[in-house]
């Protein structure tokens, strides 16, 4: 069967809009052809001009997530034998700014990321490895969640990053209930960074972020754990005996 | 670059849009317009009271919102997200469960 791929096609070097251009791929006799083998044919044989963005090819790295057939998904993961039809949209993800045909600008995500302090800050000095048993309440509470790299897909699929394109976005927040949840971590005033109203409360909890994880990750669920973290912060220092203490 | 900057976006017009739209998503439409038509059923059942179909359908849109009120309740509280699919099935029929409970056997209207 010979699919057809419709590409989003903008350089802004060259285009005052964007346009869609139809390249036939065949598979061949494989039934193992991924939709990124797909772009590498296009690439290959048809049209050298044709950006996008990949790197490990095995869904490790993240780099190669667009929207197909209008759900965001990684191009290496995703079979062109799953496909409905033989026709297949291919776009770059949504609310990210593009860079050429496929490849998005993840800079603006990086910078509100970096706003929130996505690193790991020790509470104790203490050199020997922390002992982390896989069945503590707090491993399981921060479960999968940790395995996010950071394609891109959540914040695409969320359309609460349509309305505020200010909202910290689902990723950035995964991130930092990765950090406020492990309780090695001294989280300074970093709840209080995602308390605002472009951090957590812009979440309405539509799901669309858990549903295309190509991870399986659900950041609603780590966003209401930081909700009912910061209502509980919030409670503690109406108590005058605990104001002023952090967690 | 001629500083032509795009972000795709979802194109609500767009009928594929609507087609890949995952449940979760359709129950926090449905509540908030769901929300809407309490305000609009509430004014006209204030101005033109004992009318049997503002009654109902002022108590089928309360029914829709309270019962998916409670599914966001029950998640914001921790329950599994995994569940959320089930709990938007569950809040659907209890609440047209309920909405059948009160028409047919609370005095409305006479």
């Amino acid at each position: 069967m010979i699919y057809s791929y419709k590409v989003f096609r903008f350089d802004p070097r060259k285009n005052r809009e964007p346009y869609w251009q139809e390249f036939p791929v065949d598979p061949g006799d494989s039934d193992k052809v991924t939709i990124l083998d797909g772009l590498f044919q296009i690439q290959q044989a048809q049209d050298k001009t044709l950006s996008f963005r990949y790197s490990c090819r095995l869904a490790m790295c993240g780099s190669c997530a667009v929207v197909i057939n209008g759900k965001e998904g990684l191009a290496c993961k995703t079979m062109l034998r799953d496909m409905p039809k033989e026709t297949i949209t291919v776009a770059p993800l949504r609310h990210i700014p593009v860079v050429k045909d496929l490849t998005v600008d993840m800079k603006g995500l990086i910078r509100k990321l970096r706003k929130m302090e996505p690193y790991f800050v020790p509470k104790s000095t203490d050199s020997e490895p922390a002992v982390i048993r896989p069945d503590s309440k707090e491993r399981k509470t921060i479960a999968l969640n940790t395995e996010c790299i950071a394609c891109g897909s959540c914040v695409s699929s969320c359309t609460m990053m349509h309305w505020d394109p200010e909202y910290l976005g689902p990723m950035n927040l995964n991130r930092a209930f990765c950090l406020i949840a492990d309780s090695r971590d001294a989280d300074g005033d970093r709840l209080s960074k995602i308390a605002g109203e472009n951090g957590i409360y812009r979440c309405h909890m539509e799901f669309n972020c858990t549903d295309v994880c190509p991870k399986h990750i659900s950041p609603t669920r780590g966003i209401h754990f930081l909700k009912r973290e910061v209502f509980w912060q919030g409670l503690k220092n109406l108590n005058p005996f605990c104001r002023g203490k952090s967690t | 670059m001629n500083g032509t900057e795009l972000s795709l976006k979802r194109d609500t017009g767009d009928g594929k849009v609507w087609k890949n739209t995952l449940p979760g998503m359709w129950a926090w439409l449905l509540q908030r317009v769901s929300a809407i038509l309490i305000l609009v059923f509430l004014v006209l059942h204030f101005f033109l009271p004992y009318r049997r179909p503002i009654q109902f359908l002022l108590l089928a849109v309360v029914a829709f919102h309270a019962c998916l009120g409670i599914r966001v309740f029950i998640i914001d509280l921790g329950a599994n997200v995994a569940t959320q699919k089930t709990l938007f099935i569950v809040a659907v029929l209890l609440a047209l469960f309920g909405l059948f409970f009160v028409w047919s056997y609370l005095p409305f209207g006479g």
